[in-house]
């Protein structure tokens, strides 16, 4: 860095400083957690999350839904199998929600980066409310008895046993699958990451101190719906985000208008609620939105009044 | 080379995981000092 012929102190030094300190940590934090959690994935395949949860009474087994969603492996590009596969095997719809919101949601790569980049308290914090929203909207989405908004063919699918066979894995298989996520996830996610952190520089670097504070501040109390809403079209992972996040929450934006984004941006995303429509029908999305997005929005007002 | 690398790391994965993690961990420390340039 020294060896540019930029001033340190300038705007674009400032955001040059960003994006060579931060490229390099944020891709080395995320190969280690997704090699690790490869491995990890290898002990809780979709299939023995599936046998886990099935024929379990709502209410604990929305907890259990949420927190195998953190460690089974899942994109939204796999939410129509797996939400089938899952009500197939009798899981009650609440649970399967609890499960398809706490995935994305709440993932290692999520955790990681918020820990790296922002600290273990709100690493810590969002692990809590996220897993909190999941279990709650799942819970209200089973006491509605929402069934019938199933598209009928989803309804009428037969019931199957949700049977699972543990195959022997030996460790040297389980490194090879630590690997290959690594090649699959990194390879896949380093553009959002490169474009999030490019904008998170500019931020850092040209954005006055102190100037998101006058409308992503504590006093603006419409700045969390505003989020929240700007999140939903917004098409990004959480490697994408987060160090956007960090940057505006140098510039004085509140924690919890920020979280609020966040968890907008990485859990109502538009293109999964396409996917889900072959699935779902309109009302049964809207509930889901509308829950989770009330969630969200809790969440952002308790952060900034706490905080 | 590489093939023998594969071969070590598939009969020795345990020692392996040891060594990488050491070797993250050495890359990250060495970024800390750049974090205030």
């Amino acid at each position: 860095m020294a060896a540019l012929p930029v001033d340190r102190q300038s705007h674009l030094g400032a955001a040059l400083q960003f994006f060579l300190y931060d490229t390099p940590k944020v891709l080395l934090l995320l190969t280690g957690i997704v090699f690790v959690m490869g491995v990890i994935n290898t002990y809780f395949t979709p299939e023995r999350t599936r046998a886990l949860l099935a024929g379990r009474r709502e209410g604990l087994a929305n907890v259990m839904a949420a927190l195998l969603g953190i460690v089974t492996p899942f994109c939204s590009c796999s939410a129509v199998p797996l939400f089938i596969g899952f009500l197939q095997a009798g899981v009650p719809l609440g649970v399967t929600f609890s499960f398809l919101i706490a995935a994305p949601m709440v993932n290692e790569v999520a955790l990681t980066l918020l820990f790296g980049m922002l600290g273990w308290k709100i690493a810590l914090l969002y692990l809590g409310l996220g897993l909190s929203v999941a279990i709650v909207a799942g819970l209200i989405i089973g006491k509605l008895n929402m069934e019938p908004y199933l598209e009928d063919w989803v309804r009428d699918i037969p019931r199957a046993e949700a049977q699972f066979t543990a195959v022997e894995v030996d460790f040297g298989e389980r490194l090879a699958a630590g690997f290959q996520s690594v090649r699959d996830i990194v390879g896949k996610v380093w553009p959002y990451i490169l474009a999030g952190i490019a904008i998170g520089a500019g931020i850092h670097g040209y954005v006055p101190q102190d100037f998101m504070a006058s409308f992503m501040g504590k006093s603006a109390w419409w700045s969390v719906p505003l989020a929240v809403v700007l999140g939903v079209p917004m098409y990004t992972n959480a490697a994408g985000i987060i160090p956007v996040v960090q940057a505006l929450l140098d510039k004085g934006a509140a924690v919890g208008t920020v979280l609020a984004f966040m968890m907008s941006v990485i859990a109502l995303s538009l293109p999964e609620m396409v996917i889900l429509r072959k699935v779902l029908k309109v009302r049964l999305i809207a509930a889901f939105i509308g829950i989770v997005a009330t969630g969200i929005l809790i969440v952002g007002y308790v952060f900034n009044w706490v905080l | 080379m590489s093939a023998l690398a594969v071969r070590w790391t598939q009969h020795h994965p345990r020692i392996f995981l040891v060594l990488a993690a050491l070797l993250w961990w050495g890359l990250y420390q060495t970024l800390q000092p750049f974090q205030k340039w």
